[in-house]
């Protein structure tokens, strides 16, 4: 009778030991991890900002989900921990492809402000020479040609920044250099149909 | 039959025992704050949808570094011994991270409140300031490299602006700041510059009303160009008969130190020579004595002291003359007038009418108001 009691003692806790020991999804979380810090290499974190946001916060609410299984004496199961960590690699890989893709679109985007604001300067200097040059008028040529060189050393800023790969920045730094240019533009074209007139 | 199944009674009732325990030890386990941190984390990221990323950086990183020393601490207890852990860290740790969070959350509302009507008001001003400055001091001779840093500035206010309309508010900060150094640096060496220059104003009165007086005495013409503003006036025994815009050297502001210089002479000189069309490319000329006595005494004390090179040359062929009415200051130091005021000017004085020439008669405050209420 002994020996089946003791038997008996050792099979149940064995049972209940293969039960509750289950161990925390190690790969799943490196995995994870390394899908997050991926996303963030390829600068995720700038031009999908939001989404990398919910990315980050996805992986904690999964990494506290492994301590609260963890903080269990028995029965612990990690099945839902694992299908949060999959579901924080899929976004991040994602992620990863979505940032190439808008990095590409906003290089293209820059490329494109370049070329325009390029033919918009060139258009500002033959203007320049063909503004009217009355009372007040050389000196306004004679500022908005300090401002064409400014715009000039801006746009310089901006190529610099572009192939620094910080395309963001040489966009926003186009962007305004250009509508400042557009606006000399207007400007020189209205003082030139005046006297026209 | 009772002994076949006394074995597996045993073994049941054992199971039902072990479990109990089991069951009853799993009460007495520390439960860690689960909700606390889930409420930490919400609000730390809720922390970050406001911008405290932007405006409130030290705060918000004291609410992550708190967040993440509670994951550590959570993973350290969930290591040891079911009845040697602890949560009372965890759930500390927790508060604090929620507080931080909210911190740093209501820093970034306030100051992004804050930031958005000042940078409106300090983009207002610096626009207001280029107008004003543009429509003064168009065609002032601002050394290039200062010339250089107040075009940039307008162009890093334009950014600005942008940055505000599309609230990127930290963004716009940095243009701002940049712009306001690279803008309000063109005030004071203005100011500086006129105020050396206007320092000398009391002399110039003096020699106006000097010229003045004789010539209400003699019945004779006489000539004052002023430069700012650039006007060149012709009185007949001491009253004034007629006034003609003028334009002067390029580098207007001070006096003629050396040919080349581009700058009009300052101080008392006389009609030396008339020049009809046939004797000048500028339609009619009136020639001057550049350089007097005065010039050439400062002129040779300058070569001796060596702030003037040697080989310079104190130039000549100062003339009023005239092909102006460009609307701007373009001659190498003469003083040029339309066709039609030089045609005027020329029938009225002779070889020998003086021609007196200064920097103004009219107070700076009054020229320059707002160069005072800049600085």
């Amino acid at each position: 009778m002994k020996k089946y009691f003791v038997s008996g003692v050792l099979a149940v806790c064995l049972a209940i030991l293969s039960i509750s020991c289950g161990k925390a999804p190690q790969a799943e979380i490196d995995s994870a991890k390394a899908a997050v810090d991926s996303a963030k290499a390829v600068g995720a974190d700038v031009y999908l900002a939001e989404t990398f946001t919910t990315i980050q916060d996805s992986l904690n609410a999964a990494l506290e989900n492994i301590e609260q299984v963890k903080s269990k004496g028995m029965f612990k199961n990690f099945d839902n921990a694992k299908t949060m960590l999959a579901s924080v690699k899929t976004m991040a890989d994602q992620a990863v492809v979505e940032t190439e893709v808008r990095k590409n679109q906003v290089k293209e985007e820059v490329s494109l402000i370049l070329t325009e604001i390029e033919a918009i300067s060139a258009e500002n200097i033959e203007l320049l020479a063909k503004a009217p040059k009355g009372k007040d008028g050389q000196a306004a040529l004679d500022e908005i040609k300090a401002e064409l060189e400014a715009i000039d050393a801006s746009i310089a800023e901006a190529k610099t920044l572009f192939d620094g790969g910080n395309y963001m920045a040489a966009k926003e730094k186009l962007s305004a250099s250009k509508s400042k240019d557009m606006s000399i533009n207007e400007e020189l074209k209205a003082a030139i149909s005046k006297t026209r007139k | 039959m009772k002994k076949i199944f006394r074995p597996f009674l045993i073994v049941f009732f054992s199971a039902i025992s072990i479990i109990t325990l089991f069951g009853t030890l799993s009460f007495l386990i520390p439960q860690p704050p689960v909700e606390k941190v889930t409420e930490a984390r919400k609000t730390l990221g809720k922390a970050k949808t406001v911008k405290a990323g932007d405006y409130a950086i030290e705060k918000l990183t004291l609410a992550q570094n708190l967040y993440d020393s509670l994951m550590l601490e959570w993973a350290n207890q969930n290591r040891k011994l079911f009845f040697r852990r602890d949560y009372t860290g965890v759930s500390s740790l927790a508060n604090q991270t929620i507080d931080a969070s909210n911190t740093a959350a209501h820093h970034a509302r306030d100051l992004e409140k804050l930031f958005n009507t000042q940078f409106e008001r300090r983009i207002a001003e610096l626009k207001d300031v280029t107008s004003r400055f543009d429509s003064v001091f168009a065609g002032f001779p601002f050394p290039p490299e200062i010339k250089a840093r107040y075009a940039k500035g307008k162009i890093l206010l334009s950014e600005a602006s942008r940055f505000y309309t599309k609230e990127k508010l930290t963004l716009c900060n940095e243009r701002l700041a940049e712009a306001e150094e690279k803008i309000s640096i063109v005030a004071p060496i203005v100011h500086q510059k006129l105020t050396d220059y206007f320092a000398q104003q009391s002399d110039w009165i003096n020699l106006v009303n000097t010229a003045l007086k004789e010539s209400r005495v003699s019945g004779g013409e006489l000539i004052i160009v002023e430069k700012i503003p650039p006007i060149c006036k012709v009185y007949k025994a001491g009253k004034l008969t007629a006034s003609f815009q003028a334009e002067l050297g390029v580098n207007w502001i001070g006096d003629k130190h050396y040919k080349g210089d581009k700058a009009t002479p300052e101080g008392k000189y006389r009609v030396v020579k008339k020049l009809d069309k046939k004797h000048t490319i500028y339609h009619r000329a009136l020639l001057i004595n550049y350089p007097n006595q005065e010039d050439e005494l400062r002129f040779n004390a300058a070569i001796a002291k060596g702030s003037l090179s040697e080989k310079a040359d104190i130039g000549g062929l100062i003339e009023i003359h005239g092909e102006g009415g460009k609307g701007y200051h373009w001659t190498d130091g003469c003083v040029a007038l339309a066709n039609r005021d030089m045609e005027s000017l020329f029938a009225k004085v002779g070889v020998g009418t003086p021609v007196i020439i200064i920097g103004s008669l009219k107070d700076y405050s009054e020229l320059f108001p707002f160069l005072d209420e800049e600085l």
